[in-house]
């Protein structure tokens, strides 16, 4: 009796909502109506994209929680003024986050010394490219996210953490010819959900 | 960042034109990616906003009538192991808990947002739903306040139609430490309920 009481899987593993079958302007449309499982779908969709920007641009994983934190609160207030006939969702919540995480170098550069900036700004991209860039790259990881777990986790295994397919295929005890399907058809579920933009 | 995985091996010198050339475009926009971070522990839930924190008291409060009690005690008996906290958490603090499917609904999945006590002593309860069936006639869905998994009361009862139901309870409980919510299935004539949403 006990086991039936318990949760699937912990709480980090099995998030707690799931609606995969809504569209992004669907979610913010109902999150304008305070639908809370919109909230947690959304936030399901767009926080590690949102993280991976934040993170690139502050390079501090503190402050970069916080502008993340930032964001869904000010997508929760201002859920309202979204139009979807007036463009796709996605832009709005990368021009949200975006909007937090400059707010954030702007407070900081006011307190920093300021010896310090040139040299900053010499490292970084122009600004427009630095956008351009930063939304491809938001537009990429939003796409990973909504993969299948089983294909995401071998995109991630292989990009981002370098793992040969032999690695990977060891790593999951599958064998390497699934491996190799898998990654081909997370590649082009990727193709089909970035058409247009690559 | 770690060293990018060979297109040639991952797609293959064999795939017609077009479509190796759109895979090998989503292979270079994955490298200028960069990595996707995992979310910090704190991130892996949304922000709990726009609801005030619930009151927070230690008094116990009537019972359920002996054999509803006793009904529902033995559903949870076999869970004393399980917490049915508001607790320290910051679930307290934000007034919203996330309800978990048992295997009687594995598709189920509901947030509770509790708001605050009015000048009758009663607690506003707003439970969104989505994944538990519809009922055939005769059957209703029950929502009961725990404490220390202990049935404490009855919220109230309600039906859906398979997709997703807000239903809003009432309820005149004090909120315990310990304080955790579950859902039943009930069939009207018989004695025994079904859990199927559980706070945990």
């Amino acid at each position: 009796m006990a086991t039936a009481w318990r949760r699937s899987a912990p709480k980090h593993e099995a998030p707690a909502f799931e609606i995969v079958s809504q569209s992004d302007e669907d979610l913010v449309c109902r999150v304008a109506e305070r639908d809370h499982l919109a909230f947690e779908a959304l936030h399901q969709r767009y926080a590690r994209p949102m993280f991976a920007l934040a993170l690139r641009q502050l390079r501090d994983p503190h402050r970069a929680e916080d502008a993340v934190q930032d964001a869904f609160t000010a997508i929760w207030r201002s859920a309202s003024t979204y139009r979807p006939d007036r463009g796709r969702a996605a832009p709005w919540l990368f021009r949200i986050v975006r909007n937090i995480v400059i707010d954030i170098c702007r407070r900081d550069r006011r307190t920093h010394d300021v010896r310090e900036l040139p040299e900053m700004a010499d490292e970084s991209p122009a600004p427009q490219e630095s956008v351009e860039r930063a939304w491809s790259s938001f537009q990429v990881h939003a796409a990973v996210v909504g993969l299948p777990e089983r294909e995401r986790v071998l995109i991630e295994l292989a990009y981002w953490q370098g793992r040969s397919q032999s690695e990977i295929a060891r790593a999951l005890r599958l064998p390497l010819g699934t491996v190799k399907t898998r990654t081909l058809r997370a590649l082009a579920h990727l193709a089909a959900q970035l058409e247009g933009t690559l | 960042m770690s060293r990018a995985p060979d297109p040639e091996a991952l797609i293959g010198p064999s795939l017609p034109g077009s479509r190796g050339d759109r895979l090998r475009r989503v292979h270079d926009a994955l490298v200028r990616a960069g990595p996707l971070p995992d979310l910090p522990a704190s991130l892996r839930q949304p922000p709990q906003i726009d609801v005030r924190a619930p009151r927070v008291d230690r008094k116990r409060t009537s019972p359920l009538p002996r054999v509803a009690a006793a009904a529902a005690a033995f559903l949870l008996a076999g869970a004393a192991s399980s917490t049915y906290a508001l607790t320290d958490s910051a679930q307290t603090r934000r007034g919203t808990l996330a309800m978990h499917a048992t295997p009687a609904a594995p598709d189920a999945r509901g947030v509770l947002t509790v708001g605050t006590r009015d000048h009758a002593g009663n607690v506003s309860i707003t439970l969104h739903v989505r994944g538990l069936p519809s009922l055939p006639a005769g059957s209703v869905y029950e929502m009961y306040l725990t404490d220390k998994s202990r049935v404490v009361g009855a919220c109230g009862v309600f039906r859906t139609d398979g997709g997703a139901t807000v239903v809003h309870f009432n309820v005149p409980y004090e909120l315990g430490e310990y304080s955790g919510w579950v859902i039943t299935r009930k069939e009207l004539r018989r004695s025994l309920a079904v859990p199927l949403l559980t706070t945990s």
